[in-house]
């Protein structure tokens, strides 16, 4: 069986949570493997469509272009706000937002000019400068995934223990890596609108799988698991607010 | 003097090739770690294993850097540019001659402070290839630092490992660098590596020691505390020390 051939039925396993799934990482002396390989490869899926996304749309327009673009776009909003009405009646205001609107408008004009210079006096032709752009960022998302998908699974544990569970670090990752199916719909991140609301599905699914991830791979209810995940988030939080708290009632004494 | 008797024999094999010793690190297998604890020279090898990864980073920077020169602009030409934009802005017609003299002297100053930093995280292909010897060192360097104290901590908690048993171990922590290699391609970020290092490190300690995973949790903190501790108070002492010079030298002129 080819290394790759159950990243499909773990994708669709994660997605409906199927317990089967979850234990079978949790049980399998390579899960750690498995569930690397898993969210690595979703990982540079979700990237080369946004590369592919990037490349094309990098290659089709210059950044001195998209500045004039945007210089033209703020020219058309002032004329809107002029039309109606604007800061008639305030010729200080009016002063103002003339002195505002030719800054901006010089400062894009300069962005344009650095832009058309940076295009000059690289060597590389642009389509190279926009490839290795594209395939940056393609790359870097699996290491920004995997930053955050072991530094939550490490915190997360540590709570998971305390509440009583019995997974281990292994067990943990393995499990928690299921937590990148969701986010497959980050690939349509791109599109106006409907990229954020996908987005926000993909995180909240996302949590609904890490939740039943910590709870398979340390043996512990839903509740338990929930509390487990949510601890790292909840302790800042109660100590910033019981930080603010204190320097409200000191200022208050102090006034 | 080594203990071999601190650390149980594993069924596996002995420790394998290069590649599957950093899967298995990576992967957190613990008869990776095991393998390279009971290895007949594991600080040898551990040391082969942290050059052979440095290198091998480096080089992958060395490209790197070739083609992050090849496709930026010519960091001069830029400079001069935006330079020319800022003396060009229409908020400079708001201030008088000498005002306006004054505040370009201090622009040009802020300037080529700002420009000087932002220079030095544009490493030339020089500065990355004197990463093929500085790498490996730091890692080497690193490895031995961290790995005393982190000998000494696992030890003080119960552990029951020798210390060139840990520093072999402890060797395979750094198989995580290995993937930094990506680098080779500019612009791409490995932030998350640094975590899966420290990972790594808690489950050679957890492994050769024989601790339970609590106590190897600080045996993995403690040496990253104690050196941000010592740094904060040596950084004190000297401002104490500056301040009470400054202190003689004016109350002397007084």
């Amino acid at each position: 069986m080819s290394a790759f051939a159950d990243i499909l039925p773990l994708l669709r396993g994660a997605l409906v949570l199927d317990d089967a799934t979850f234990e079978s990482l949790r049980d399998d002396p390579g899960g750690l493997l498995r569930g690397l390989r898993f969210l690595v490869t979703i990982a540079l899926a979700v990237g080369l469509v946004l590369a592919l996304y990037g490349f094309f749309s990098g290659m089709l327009s210059s950044p001195s272009e998209q500045i004039g673009q945007a210089a033209t776009e703020i020219d058309q909003t002032f004329e809107m706000i002029e039309g109606f009405g604007g800061f008639s009646g305030d010729p200080e205001a009016e002063a103002i937002m003339e002195m505002i609107l030719d800054n901006v408008k010089a400062g894009l004009s300069m962005g344009a000019g650095i832009a058309e210079v940076a295009e000059e006096t690289t060597p590389a032709p642009r389509v190279f400068v926009v490839f290795f752009q594209s395939l940056a960022k393609m790359l870097s998302l699996p290491f920004a995934w995997l930053g955050l998908w072991l530094l939550w699974g490490v915190l997360t544990l540590l709570f998971a223990r305390l509440y009583g569970g019995t997974g281990t670090i292994q067990q943990m990752l393995a499990v928690s890596a299921l937590v990148a199916a969701p986010h497959v719909l980050d690939a349509f991140g791109f599109l106006p609108c409907l990229g954020g609301l996908l987005g926000l599905i993909a995180t909240l699914w996302a949590i609904v799988v890490y939740v039943k991830a910590t709870a398979v791979a340390n043996r512990m209810g839903y509740g338990m698991a929930t509390l487990a995940v949510f601890t790292p988030i909840l302790i800042p939080i109660v100590l910033s607010a019981c930080g603010l708290l204190a320097i409200l009632v000191a200022s208050g004494g102090n006034g | 003097m080594i203990d071999d008797s601190a650390v149980p024999a594993a069924p596996e094999a002995p420790r394998q090739g290069f590649l599957p010793t950093v899967l298995g690190a990576l992967t957190l297998q613990e008869s990776a770690y095991r393998a390279a604890a009971e290895d007949e020279h594991p600080i040898r090898n551990g040391l082969i294993f942290l050059v052979m990864i440095g290198v091998v980073v480096a080089v992958a920077g060395v490209i790197g850097a070739g083609i992050t020169w090849w496709i930026s602009p010519d960091l001069a030409s830029l400079r001069d540019a935006i330079w020319q934009g800022l003396q060009g802005m229409p908020w400079r017609e708001q201030f008088s001659g000498s005002e306006l003299q004054q505040m370009d002297a201090q622009m040009q100053e802020t300037f080529d402070q700002v420009w000087q930093i932002v220079s030095g995280f544009t490493p030339g292909i020089g500065q990355a290839a004197a990463g093929v010897v500085f790498t490996p060192l730091a890692f080497i360097v690193g490895w031995f630092v961290y790995g005393l104290l982190a000998h000494g901590f696992a030890r003080l908690l119960g552990g029951h490992a020798s210390l060139p048993q840990t520093y072999g171990a402890l060797s395979l922590a750094y198989a995580p660098n290995l993937l930094n290699a990506v680098q080779v391609v500019p612009m791409v970020q490995t932030a998350g590596l640094a975590m899966w290092s420290t990972v790594c490190t808690y489950v050679a300690l957890k492994t050769v020691h024989g601790i339970s995973p609590g106590r190897a949790f600080w045996a993995t903190l403690l040496p990253f505390l104690l050196v941000v501790f010592v740094a904060v108070g040596l950084g004190l002492a000297i401002g104490l020390v500056a301040a009470a010079a400054l202190a003689q030298f004016f109350g002397g002129m007084a």
